[in-house]
């Protein structure tokens, strides 16, 4: 494993309605780890992972990203991160390529930027249909263009809000596999709903019920604390309101 | 932001349905505007009272009643007809009061059922201004026209009987036998009084004029669109560049593209300015199809069309601006929509297009001369209907185009990038 790269610590989130989204949590991720966020709907999982992509101001607590202090530096940091949202967030009536152009126009980049779009469309397996509008690529195609803005800039943490959900099994494999090459650059913080996909990618992760977090560890380690067969029952039992 | 300004406009563009309607709607509202205020008034119930009846003023009355687009009833009281128009039945009230001189001596009085109660100078020009009051209007220009023929027709009758006794006078200086100095110094002041004759009517004769209140300052031949015209363009090019700008960032927020801009680097501005350049581009097109339409379709009385596109597109420009502003405020397409729908209709009451301000409470009037709006209205009036130039309006432009920055700049202060 490699060093830190995020530290996140008594992040607490309170929305104007008084409503507490996230109660004073803290965590660290790696450099080169695929870092999972889960917990039932309304934990406050995309929340955390809003905050951590400059989306949301945090009501408290502090975020560290690449030694880079969340307040000071959030220019900086946005620099360095890439954000795949939850909805596609797309321009149905520009084409692949260019969406990927005016998302990475906004990026200091030294290299030739038509051989580095063409990089990264082939990357996600784009590159024929680069000049697609949008509006007609699949769902699997969508997701992996927005994939593709999200690291076209070569951030070192990429942050992935449930990323395959609404995919077929063919899609969502696709998916895996792209984060697996991925990480071999950055490092990666999802969310997601499927246990089976936390299972496979994520080395470390965090279990959130009602904006704490309730278990932290390596799955492996979780299942065991919660003596569930896998995780799909730890969340069983956490919504359950069952406990390590 | 170059990037950013080039794929809003490839956007925009690629949108087929966006474009045709974007296209089409400033033609097919300048037809309907066109149509609705080209029409002449036909069959319109005028009433008259002749005050002095005698031979002239029945022969000015007749005079006016062979106008056929006119529906003259007489009435035999000042009372009568009073009540008539008090009650709706008359478009125009007339009282003609005709010496027995023949010379219209005395006041022609116009009564209009307008909704301005005291017609002054300012209050034609709003009933001048507005759609129901056309036919008052050209009822007004019709009797002054009458009234002019008369005039006229008693000014050549003087001319006629004159010259009639002049030459019946150099016959009987001829016929007399008088000494041929003589008779030669005679049809020699003859022939002086001739030529002095001639400028007799205008000189010499004293002949009121009827005084109509509604005065148009103007050296053209102003047909009642063209009045129209002026405003109408600065309103359409408002119109349709506030709603094609209203709901830009909006649509970004609504789409999510919104907040993954803001993941990057970019910065509001980027946003902001990035979008208003593609909108200044479409703003040059929708002009363009504004005033092409209004010339091409109507044959509008134009001042110099560089400077009237100039202010159609200043107009479109610090529309698209506010419309910006607008985006930048609200949350939700339904809230753009709505609010730009307040501002445009505040602005179409606001701006003296329907309501000059000498009728307007203080406070609004101070409202109305802050709205860049009402500045270009006013210039574009003036290019178009006072032959006016560049000189003339100038600073008006120049305070309306001060509102593009101030606009964009509160979009960029006011925006906020985060959700809460």
């Amino acid at each position: 494993m490699g060093d830190l790269i995020i530290k996140v610590d008594n992040l607490t989130k309170v929305f104007s309605a008084g409503n507490v989204a996230v109660n004073s949590i803290s965590f660290e991720v790696l450099r080169h780890q695929v870092f999972g966020i889960l917990g039932p709907n309304g934990s406050g999982k995309t929340t955390i992972l809003r905050m951590l992509a400059t989306v949301l101001e945090p009501s408290n607590g502090s975020i560290v990203i690449d030694g880079l202090d969340y307040i000071r530096d959030q220019q900086t940091i946005r620099s360095s991160i890439g954000y795949v949202p939850q909805r596609d967030a797309l321009y149905p009536n520009l084409t692949a390529w260019e969406n990927i152009d005016i998302f990475f126009s906004a990026y200091p980049y030294n290299g030739d930027r038509k051989k580095r779009i063409e990089k990264i469309l082939k990357k996600v397996d784009l590159w024929d249909s680069r000049n697609i509008f949008v509006r007609r690529l699949s769902g699997g195609m969508t997701k992996r263009l927005s994939i593709a803005i999200a690291i076209v800039h070569d951030p070192r943490v990429i942050f992935f809000d449930e990323v395959t959900m609404g995919l077929d099994p063919v899609a969502r494999s696709n998916i895996w596999g792209l984060v697996n090459k991925l990480k071999k650059h950055s490092a990666i913080v999802m969310t997601t709903h499927y246990m089976d996909e936390a299972e496979q990618l994520c080395d470390n992760l965090i279990i959130i019920s009602g904006g704490s977090i309730i278990a932290n560890g390596k799955p492996e380690k979780i299942t065991h604390n919660f003596k569930a067969k896998n995780l799909h029952e730890v969340i069983v039992m956490v919504v359950k309101g069952g406990n390590v | 932001m170059y990037k950013v300004a080039l794929y809003e406009l490839k956007k925009l563009l690629r949108d087929s349905r966006w474009m045709m309607i974007f296209a089409i709607q400033p033609v097919i509202l300048v037809v309907f505007l066109g149509l609705v205020a080209l029409h002449e008034p036909e069959n319109i119930l005028v009433g008259i009272y002749n005050r002095n009846d005698n031979e002239y003023s029945n022969q000015l009355i007749e005079s006016i009643k062979d106008d056929g687009r006119l529906n003259i009833s007489e009435f035999d009281s000042e009372q009568h007809l009073r009540d008539e128009i008090n009650s709706d039945r008359l478009k125009l009230a007339a009282i003609i009061d005709v010496e027995k001189d023949g010379y219209i001596d005395g006041q022609i009085e116009i009564i209009d059922n307008s909704t301005v109660p005291e017609v002054s100078a300012k209050g034609a020009e709003a009933i001048l201004d507005a759609f129901d009051d056309n036919s008052a209007d050209f009822v007004k220009e019709n009797i002054q026209t009458n009234i002019d023929n008369y005039i006229k027709n008693q000014e050549i009758a003087f001319y006629n009987d004159s010259e009639k006794s002049l030459e019946s006078l150099g016959t009987t200086i001829t016929s007399l036998g008088l000494p041929e100095a003589v008779a030669s110094q005679l049809q020699q002041a003859v022939g002086e009084v001739k030529p002095n004759l001639e400028l007799a009517p205008t000189d010499n004769l004293d002949i009121p004029r009827l005084n109509l209140v509604k005065t148009i300052n103007t050296n053209k031949d102003i047909r009642y669109f063209d009045f129209y015209a002026s405003a109408v363009i600065v309103l359409l090019t408002i119109l349709i560049a506030l709603k094609l700008a209203d709901t830009a960032i909006t649509e970004e927020r609504t789409v999510g593209t919104f907040e993954r801009f803001f993941v990057t680097p970019y910065r509001k501005y980027h946003m902001i300015l990035g979008k208003m350049i593609a909108y200044t581009i479409l703003d040059l097109v929708l002009a363009t199809i504004i005033l092409l339409s209004m010339i091409l379709l109507f044959d509008v009385s134009f001042g110099p069309y560089w400077l009237v596109f100039l202010i159609a597109f200043i107009s479109a420009t610090v529309a698209a601006s506010l419309g910006i502003l607008i985006s930048c405020l609200t949350y939700t397409i339904a809230e753009s929509i709505q609010a730009s729908n307040l501002l445009f209709f505040s602005f179409l009451i606001l701006t003296g297009f329907l309501f000059q301000p000498e009728s307007m409470h203080p406070a609004i009037k101070v409202i109305s001369k802050l709205l860049p709006f009402t500045y270009l209205i006013d210039a574009m009036r003036e290019i178009n209907l006072l032959n006016m130039g560049f000189g003339d309006v100038w600073q008006k432009l120049l305070f309306a185009s001060c509102s593009i920055p101030i606009f964009l700049f509160g979009a960029s202060l006011l925006l906020r990038r985060k959700a809460t």
